[in-house]
């Protein structure tokens, strides 16, 4: 066993760190907010440059949740209505992203509850089932696919906004507006679900 | 007091930074006899990486959604302007709308709240007319109707609009508000208070 991790060496090991996408994510809000005030000014050129910063992220976002390209474009494209009909009354009480990712989140869950369009897209994918041959490999980038697969949905929001976003449990509570115990206890069965698919990690006990 | 089960779960954000200095000095302690989590530490940092290499979206889709959606933005208000005159003669308007009521199911509702201050107090009894999108699917206008945010009084009319009367609970304004952003619906009006 090697000296114990400190947490100064954490973003050491990761090529892109969550930290510094954190402390971007920081930093823009401020410009953000400005855009948000423009936006209830009804200032379009503001709602397009909000769409442009937005777009690629709530894919990446969605993509996991959905599935479905074409229908991830048309949901984004909703949800940036709703912030621009919404936008007078988004009072700065948390960050501009997590107001927006909520948003996304909570149209994506309506859809896949409603939509017949996104159950078919769900049911076509089939769900990963973990495989002998799988144990222990590497993980490489291709394998997010399979997360995505051994995942619900609700389980992979949540492994979506801590890893790829890089959000504290308290403001994933507030995104997805669950109990933060209810963050905890989706992060650890998504946390078993993708071990278990590689033998890694935490064992069942 | 610091268990390892308790560790165990604050783990992933320890790795992504975001725990508060008390939780972090937590983890860090425990962390200087569990060889478990030690271990957990590595698969979760393995974890981290895997997502931060999932691949850029292509933007293949992006330049059409843009142009779609800047174009909706034009046409918003507009439209809107449009159906309110309608509104104002209803022998002109279309007597083969599908009109349905919306749902406005409580996630919904949590998600406008989110980032707003409280809703306005509670009011009594408020009906909304409503008329839908011509091409609103039949099977979503049953799963509207069957949320129990509100309930149809009367309707459709030869017109096409519905009565919906709301809860005591529900703020009017705040409905009404969420009514007209729905996608589906090209009218909503509240009726004057009796
Ligand atoms: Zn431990």
């Amino acid at each position: 066993m090697n000296r114990p991790l400190r947490s100064n060496d954490i973003p050491l090991g990761i090529p892109c760190s969550v930290t510094s996408l954190r402390e971007e994510a920081n930093s823009v809000n401020q410009l953000e907010i400005s855009l948000i005030r423009a936006i209830v000014q009804e200032d379009r050129g503001a709602m397009a440059q909000l769409y442009d910063i937005y777009y690629p992220r709530l894919q990446r976002f969605l993509v996991g949740i959905i599935q479905d390209r074409e229908l991830v474009a048309e949901l984004i494209n909703d949800v940036m209505m709703v912030v621009w009909q919404k936008a007078a009354g988004f009072r700065m009480q948390s960050l501009v992203s997590s107001w927006i990712f909520g948003i996304a989140y909570r149209r994506a869950m309506d859809g896949i509850r409603k939509d017949q369009r996104y159950r078919t897209v769900l049911n076509e994918v089939p769900r990963q089932t973990p495989t002998d041959s799988s144990l222990n490999e590497s993980i490489t980038a291709r394998d997010l696919n399979v997360f995505m697969k051994v995942l619900t949905p609700e389980q992979l929001a949540v492994a979506q906004l801590t890893f790829e976003f890089g959000y504290s449990y308290p403001e994933i509570a507030q995104i997805l507006q669950i109990p933060v115990n209810t963050v905890k206890t989706r992060m650890f069965h998504a946390r078993k679900s993708m071990q278990k698919a590689y033998g890694l990690g935490v064992t069942d006990k | 007091m610091s268990s390892h089960e308790e560790v165990l779960e604050f783990l992933p954000w320890f790795v992504n930074g975001t725990l508060n200095e008390r939780e972090q000095s937590m983890v860090n302690d425990h962390l200087q006899g569990c060889r478990e989590c030690n271990e957990e530490v590595k698969v979760l940092l393995e974890t981290s990486k895997l997502f931060h290499a999932s691949p850029e979206p292509s933007p293949d889709l992006f330049g059409q959604a843009r142009s779609e959606f800047l174009q909706q933005l034009q046409g918003r208000r507009e439209r809107r302007a449009n159906w309110a005159r309608r509104w104002m003669i209803p022998a002109t308007m279309a007597a083969c709308l599908v009109v349905a009521v919306l749902i406005v199911s409580p996630v919904s509702r949590q998600e406008e709240s989110f980032g707003t201050l409280g809703n306005s107090a509670s009011s009594s009894g408020h009906v909304i007319q409503l008329v839908f999108q011509p091409d609103t699917p039949e099977k979503s206008i049953r799963s509207l109707v069957l949320g129990d945010q509100g309930h149809i009084i009367s309707g459709p009319t030869a017109q096409g609009v519905y009565r919906l009367e709301l809860p005591l609970d529900k703020d009017p304004q705040w409905v009404l508000e969420r009514l007209r952003n729905h996608p589906d619906v090209q009218f909503a009006e509240l009726e004057a208070s009796p």
